[in-house]
Formats: C-alpha cells, structure tokens, sequence
C-alpha cells in the first residue's frame, strides 16, 4: 500500500470534496496533487470538475476489457476495508473465480484484478456492490467527439495576474522568458492549477481542458508514437492525453503509462485500432513504428 | 426618522457590533464601546457626522430627555423588568453604551477621575454645560446589573456573561470605567498589532497571550499596560481586545495635526505582462484619493492603481504616505521595501511577501552583488524597468541571501496552524492519518508545552512540528499556557457525501466542460469512471485458461477454431502467465468447447444448457470424429447429464451425416 493507495481510500471515504482538500491531502501525502489527479482519472477511481474545482470518487466498477488480460479490472471508489471485504467474499461464496493478489504500481494505487468464468461474472459483481462494465474504455473514447478550436476552445485573455509560460515546440520545453507575443501555447501558472491558453494571430483562446493544449496548438508535431509490434502508445511528457482519452489507454491494461526514456511515457496493450481511434479523436499527427 | 427610531437603530447595530453570538455560553465579555465601535455602526447605519460619537449622544440624550434637570431619568422609567421571558434588548441599552464611550474618550492618567469622567460625558458627548453628576446616574450600577442578568438568562449566556465589577472604583462611574481597557491611544497600538501579528483567525488563541508576546505592547498607555502584563483582569483584557478586533477594519491608525487619522497597508503586486509593472491596492471599503506623480487619482475599493517607479525608489528607505490619512475614507502606506522585492504566486498572483512559502520567487532588486548571482534567471523586461532595477523569474528563495522560506504563509500572523492529515471534513480526520501541530514564529525563545487530553504530547518551538495523536476519539490539545485550543476527531471510517461528476458525451460543450455534476435528464453518452451509459449491448467473450487451441459448437451448431493468442509481455507485469485465461469470440451461444487430448481422450466441455437441434457440415464430422470415446470436463451440468447431452450430440451427428435428419 503506497500513499496513492491512501489517497484513493481517504477520497472513497470522503466521496466528494473541494480541489482545495484534494490538494491538501496530496501535501500530507507528499505527492504532486495535479498528477495524482490525472492517474486516478485514468484509472477511472476519481472524477475532476474543473469547472467547480470539485472532486468526486467514482462508482466501484468491475471491468472487462476486450482483448486484455481476460480478467476484471477492480476500480472506482475503494473504501477502508473493501480488500477485505471481497477476500471474505471470495472465501465464504462459492464462486468460480479467482480474486488475485493485489499488484503493486509506481506512481499510482494497486491494481485489482480477478479472473473469473463469463457466467459468474455477473454473479459476483452483483455481490460485491460492483458494475459489471465491458470495454468501457474503447467505448467512451468511441462516443468522444473529436477534438477542434471549436469544440475544446473558447475566446478569453489569461489573467495578467499569474507568470506564464510558452511550450517551444522545438524543444519541448516550457520556458518563462518569453516575448509575450508570440503565438503558440502559454501556460498560464493560476493558483489552483496551470491552465492552457493559446496564442493565435493576436488572440486568446482558454482550453478549457488543458490537455488538448498542445495538440491543438502544434497540429504538426508528432506528440504520440504508437509501437504496432509491442501494442505501446508512447506521449510526449509535455502533451500528455486528455483525461478520457487517458483512460482510455489505461483501461487496456489497468496500468498507469511507465516512463519510456526521459521525456516520454507509454502506455501498454494499445492496439492499432485504439490508438487509430484516439488518433481520430485528437485530431493528432500519430507516428508509427 | 425620530432620534428615538435612530436609537433604536444604534441600540439593534450596537448590540450585533459588541455583543455577538460566542462559540460557547458564558464567555466573560465587555461592553467595549469606544470611538472606533460607534464609527463602524456609525457607517452601517449611513451617518456620516463628523464625530459620530456625538451624533449618537445627541440621539440619546433627545430620545432619552436627558437634561440638567431630569437627568438619567426616564433610563429606569418603564416596565422592561417585568416583561415576559425572554425580554427584548433593554430599552437602556443604548445608554449604557453612551456611558462606556464617555469613559474611554477619558485621558489615560489624570487628578479627579469622576470630574473627568462627567466633562466628557456632558460636554464632550451630550453637549450639556454641566460638570457634575446628572439626576438619576446613580441607576448605572443596577442597569449594568440588568444588562448582564439579561444576557446570562433571557439569553442563556450564548452572547457571552458580562464582567461587573462588584465593587466599583469610583463608587458609580467605576462601572463605565471597568468596560473599558484600551483608550483611544490604545487604539492606535492595537491597530498595529491586529495589522502584524492579527490578520489571520483568532480561532483557538488566546489574544491576551499573543499581545503579551508582542513587542510592540509597550506603545500602550501605563493604565492599559498594566492591566496586559497582570493577571488579574485576564478575562476583562481578553474580551476588550477580541471587542476592538473585531471593530477594527484593517486600518492602522495615525496620530495627525486634526485628530487620528487611518491609514491602509498598501497590497503590491508584481504584473509581468505586457511589460513587466507594479500595481497596489488596499482593503479599503470606500474610494480613497490619493496623489502619484503630482496627479490626482482614485483608488476604488477592489482595484489597484499603477505604481510609479518613482515611489518604488523613495519606499526603499522609509515607509511612503500617500493620501489623507485625516480624511473620512483615510490614505495608504507603502511599507519600507528596501533594494529587494520578492513576489510569491499565490490565489491573488505575484504579491510582495516578506517571508515566502513558496520555493520559487519572482525578484525585483536594485542590488548589484545580488543582481550578478541571479543573472540566469534575469527577465527579459523590453526596457520597462528604471535604470539599476532588475527582474528575475522562478528564483530559488535558497539563492537569496537572508530570506528563509516560511514553515507556511505568514507565520507571524500565525504562530500555530494545524496542518495535513486527511480530513473527513474540518475537524474530523481519518484514522492513522493526522494532523500535525506546526510553529510558525511563537515570539519567544521557550518551547512551549503541548497537551492533549490533558497528557503532555510535547514541545514546540518556533519553527517546529509536531504529529498530533492518530487514535480514534475525541482529541482536546492545549498549547502553552492556554496560548492555543483546538480539538479534533480521528474516525475509522467517513460518511461519503453523495456526489455524482460525469462526462456527458453528447454535449456539444463535452470536451470543454468535463466531467460535471450529473443530470437526472441527459442525452448521449455518460460516463463516469470506468461505468459507461448505455450499457455494453456486445458479445461478451467466452474466457478460458486452455493452454491450447480449441473448437466450439455454437446453439446454432456452428463449429469454429480459436488460436490461442501469445501471452503479451505486459502480463508478467500483473502477475499472469500462460495460464492465464484468455478470450473465445462466438457469434452465438457457445454450447460445446472441444479440446485436443492431452495425452488420453478428446476433451469436451458443456458450456451452456442448450439441447442443439442441428449440426453444420464441419460440426458434424468433428464430432463423428471426436464419437463418444471422450473425456467429460466439467461444464454446465452435473457429469452424468453432461455425458447424456454429449451422447445426444453424437446421435444427432450421426443422423445428419445419414441423412435421416434434414434442415
């Protein structure tokens, strides 16, 4: 059990709080709030409103990803004792499945899984307080719609209050010393979080959920790689996948992207359909090997 | 409206202003009504006298028939005794207040205290040549007496139990006298002490503590010193400094030529862009009129003026006035900045900090030595700057010579916070995961002594912190001698509060609004977590863990083949392997799985309890093949019904392969 693991137990517990308690709960944990925030979504255990700065524990789930591991992902809200709960079940029902030991990840909380025969599946579920989802993933990111200005952008000027800072698509690199004219992707540092704003022939646009930023901004630059003979999507740590998109790609393996060298991270289990899907749906310049 | 509706009016804001509700009954309070009370209601009410004091006095000496003659004496006239519980505000209330403000416009020393005390309160306030005692103001000490019976019965003590003295010095203006601590020098003193040490909550501390550690208190009058540095009058201090904080509105107040005067500490900001500027502001409430650079400008509450560079040269050494501090709505002061300005990102942006919290600063400095240390960080400012002023961007606050980071936002103004844990709503918290006790600067160089439960946890000194016990219960902790309370719940477990974030796919505003409280009506697709809304409506896979390829016959009769896919290299990762179960694909209900031998017999398993009816071409010479020679896994039914099902198979095998059944 690592802090992740705490985090994912105390936001059960809660349910539903402020992105101000988030924060705080992160510092006690001594964990970085904003990334936290982006695996647990990805995980499908936590939701973000950004528009209230409020969060909220997702319903526990029990998912059936198509041509993954064969077994149920456990995820969704984990309360104080749930582990034990489900051992208990396991024992005490007569039930052909197999509740495996929880598996440890860097960076993020267990992951849960059980093997189990189609027909039980609904069975248990039902008993343990679980949905029972299939392919939840591909399918949510299926009913996306695609990534546009129009539909991830709205006209608005950052606060002049807080620094910035401009993505160099060239480097890669965020830097603060920048003329403040130039067009491309500022990330404005608010409080609460960064936000992305755009630069676009002397306008402002606010994306609303950042993470669209720097694919909408640097259409021709190649953020993500998706590796045919390995199933690995890798990203660009700079552009890292908009939430359901994340989810998406996480849920085909219920395990959080792993660093793929210094400035990237992958994905695992990522088909060349998904990854033409997720393509399609940001609207990206995807390179393939 | 007559002065007698105004009093009322004072009375109802007097008593909201002096008396408020307390976070528990019985607090020992004082009717602290001093100058700076009457001027807070004064504003409330919209009275805008010159000396609002007056104004007030004037009121109740009209509505009340105060004169030479009849002096006090319609203050006992009436039958508000009598009336039913729970009697409304006394009807005297307003006198009492008057009487107490006489008494606090008194000079801190001086010969004949009654003499005094009555010059104010006649000519001073109520406008009256007189000097002595008026008719009737024999009744304070029994209207004192009302006010504070009132207050612990009709009102339970829920707006806290007024300090009478029970023995007054002198004999009947000793009870004026003892609501009052600070006069109105005082005031001036305490402003300053609420604007550096006060600016945060007084929730917990005790304020008699922390103005005894304030090295600032000597400014105070001997009178109101003496009464800080004893014990004796420790309740009556307490309740008159927690009275004069809470009329305080944020201003320090100045001695001027005309009287006091208020001055608002200047806020400054640090705009980066376009060209790089300073702003200021303040928390005045009403527009204030200031002088910058020979012109006239105002600065309107919640706005901030341009600040010219001018100013930011002449703050270096000394702190800069501008304003009127003598005018109604007051002026500002620009605190002393020195050479070096450092700004930290907070909810607000860059503001002027003393002390940061945060790891990174911007820095403005016109100090060379520290300019040429900082130079890779130095911000491109196009040539806004004055000459011999620099900016720096994300500076380490370790780079900066004699600036420590502070354990957490102004420390001074803190000197104890709670801090962390994981709180199932203030102040609960889950069990195993507590809060922590941390120091800011306590002012003194003793470690003070940390209680819970009454049991010594500790000691904490400034700077320190301390891990607050984690046991399920009721924790009560007491810092010092009494300098901080607090009490908190450790639970095993929260009471979840029900709140629903989705994604609602079918929205043209999907992909800029997120995941949003849910609606009980919505269109599309929703989603939260890993759910998804409309349910799958797919196959779903048949999972097995048959190292092998394998068949099925379908309800339709279909025969297919699977190939078992190889085992991707991530699974070692979740702990699976070969044995791991893998997915079969069927267009339809898959009744019958076909596996090779391993060794002995065909290996067949019943997967679903359909009797088939029909058989395709393939089915039917596999199964021929396969005959009845078999090994019966176990499947849907008990193995003796398995066994006859798969008998039954083979019959209607061999009745298509002859003919004898037809489609």
């Amino acid at each position: 059990v690592n802090a992740f693991d705490t985090l994912l137990e105390w936001a059960s517990e809660v349910g539903s709080g402020s992105w101000q308690s988030w924060r705080e709960a992160c510092a006690h944990l001594e964990i970085g709030p904003s990334s936290t925030a982006r695996k647990l979504a990805a995980l499908g255990h936590v939701e973000f409103d950004w528009i209230d700065d409020r969060f909220a524990a997702a319903p526990p789930a029990a998912v059936l990803t198509l041509h993954s591991s064969g077994c149920l992902l456990l995820t969704g809200a984990r309360r104080r004792g749930q582990r034990e709960r489900l051992e208990m079940l396991y024992e005490e029902g007569d039930y052909s499945i197999d509740l495996r030991s929880p598996v440890p990840q860097e960076g993020g909380p267990e992951t849960w899984l059980v093997e189990a025969d189609v027909d039980e599946i609904q069975r248990f579920c039902t008993d343990a307080e679980l949905a029972f989802e299939v392919d939840s993933g591909r399918r949510m990111l299926e009913a996306l719609p695609r990534a546009s200005f129009d539909s991830c952008a709205e006209e608005l000027r950052p606060d002049e209050r807080f620094p910035r800072k401009w993505l160099n698509p060239r480097l890669g690199l965020f830097q603060a010393n920048i003329d403040a004219s130039t067009d491309g992707l500022w990330w404005v540092e608010e409080y609460r979080r960064d936000v992305a704003f755009i630069r676009r022939q002397a306008e402002w646009l606010r994306v609303t959920t950042r993470e669209y930023g720097p694919y909408l901004a640097y259409p021709d630059r190649s953020f993500i790689t998706h590796k045919r003979n390995f199933g690995v999507l890798s990203v660009d740590n700079q552009a890292p996948l908009p939430p359901l998109v994340a989810r998406a790609a996480t849920l085909q393996s219920g395990r959080l992207a792993k660093r793929d060298g210094s400035a990237r991270h992958a994905y695992v289990n990522v088909d060349e359909d998904l990854a033409e899907l997720i393509q399609e749906k940001l609207d990206a310049y995807v390179r393939w090997e | 409206m007559t002065a007698a509706e105004r009093v009322h009016l004072w009375s109802q804001e007097l008593f909201t202003e002096l008396l408020p509700l307390q976070s528990e009954p019985g607090v020992p309070i004082l009717l602290a009504c001093d100058d700076e009370t009457i001027r807070v209601v004064a504003e409330r009410l919209g009275c805008g006298a010159q000396d609002p004091g007056k104004a007030f006095a004037s009121d109740v000496a009209v509505a009340f028939s105060v004169g030479k003659n009849a002096g006090w004496k319609n203050v006992v006239a009436g039958n508000w005794e009598k009336a039913l519980r729970p009697r409304p505000l006394p009807p005297f209330f307003s006198v009492l207040c008057l009487w107490v403000l006489a008494a606090t416009r008194m000079a801190p020393y001086g010969g004949h205290r009654t003499t005094e005390y009555h010059d104010r309160l006649c000519r001073g306030l109520l406008g009256i040549d007189f000097e002595d005692k008026l008719p009737c103001f024999e009744f304070v000490g029994p209207r004192f007496l009302d006010l504070a019976t009132w207050l612990a019965h009709d009102l339970a003590g829920q707006h806290g139990r007024l300090i009478v003295p029970a023995d007054p010095w002198p004999r009947y203006v000793g009870y004026a006298v003892a609501q009052t601590v600070f006069r109105l020098r005082d005031r001036q003193v305490l402003s300053t002490f609420f604007a550096e040490r006060l600016q945060g909550s007084l929730d917990g501390f005790d304020p008699l503590r922390r103005l005894q550690r304030w090295s600032g208190r000597f400014g105070l009058t001997r009178h109101a010193l003496e009464l800080v540095e004893g014990d004796e009058f420790a309740d009556r201090v307490r309740a008159a400094i927690r009275a004069a904080f809470r009329s305080w509105d944020g201003t320090e107040l100045v001695e001027t030529e005309s009287g006091v005067g208020r001055l608002w500490p200047a806020l400054l900001r640090l705009v980066i862009y376009p060209k790089p500027h300073l702003q200021f502001g303040a928390r005045n409430q009403k527009p204030l009129e200031l002088s910058l650079d020979g012109a006239s400008q105002t600065l309107a509450p919640g706005r901030e003026l341009e600040l010219p560079w001018g100013l930011v040269g002449s703050a270096s050494s000394r702190p800069v006035d501008l304003g009127d501090p003598s005018s109604p709505s007051g002026g500002v002061r620009l605190p002393r900045l020195g050479e070096t300005l450092i700004f930290e990102n907070g909810e607000d942006g860059l503001l002027r900090v003393e002390q940061p919290a945060a790891e990174g600063v911007w820095v403005l400095s016109g100090d060379s030595v520290l300019q040429e240390r900082l130079r890779q960080r130095k911000f491109g400012d196009g040539g806004s700057l004055p000459v011999g002023w620099q900016l720096f961007f994300e500076v380490p606050v370790e780079e900066l010579p004699g600036v420590e980071r502070a354990p957490f936002e102004r420390p001074q103004q803190m000197p104890l916070r709670i801090e962390g844990g994981l709180p199932l709503g203030r102040p609960r918290y889950l069990s195993g995961y507590p809060p922590c006790l941390v120091a800011g600067d306590l002012e003194t160089d003793e470690e003070l002594r940390v209680l819970v439960n009454g049991r010594e946890l500790g000691r904490i000194s400034s700077g320190g912190r301390l891990r607050l016990p984690a046991e399920p219960g009721r924790h009560d902790l007491e810092v010092g001698d009494g300098d901080f309370k607090w009490s908190y719940d450790i639970e095993e477990r929260g009471e979840p509060q029900p709140a629903r974030l989705c994604h609602q796919l079918g929205s043209e505003r999907a992909l800029r609004t997120g995941a949003r409280p849910a609606r009980a009506e919505t269109n599309g697709v929703l989603v939260c977590g890993a759910t998804v809304h409309p349910p799958y409506a797919g196959l779903v896979p048949l999972l097995t863990r048959v190292p092998c390829d394998v068949e099925t016959i379908s309800a339709d009769g279909a025969l297919s083949a699977h190939a078992r896919p190889p085992t991707p290299a991530w699974f070692r990762e979740v702990g699976l392997d070969e044995r791991s179960r893998w997915e079969l694909f069927c267009q339809e209900q898959p009744v019958w799985l076909v596996l090779p031998p391993t060794g002995g017999s065909p290996r067949v398993r019943l997967l679903a309890d359909v009797e088939l009816t029909w058989l395709d071409e393939p089915a039917v010479r596999r199964v021929l093949a396969l005959g009845t020679d078999v090994d019966l896994l176990r499947g849907a039914l008990e193995p003796t019904d398995s066994a006859s099902r798969w008998r039954a198979t083979v019959e209607l095998a061999q009745a298509l392969a002859s003919g004898e059944v037809r489609a």
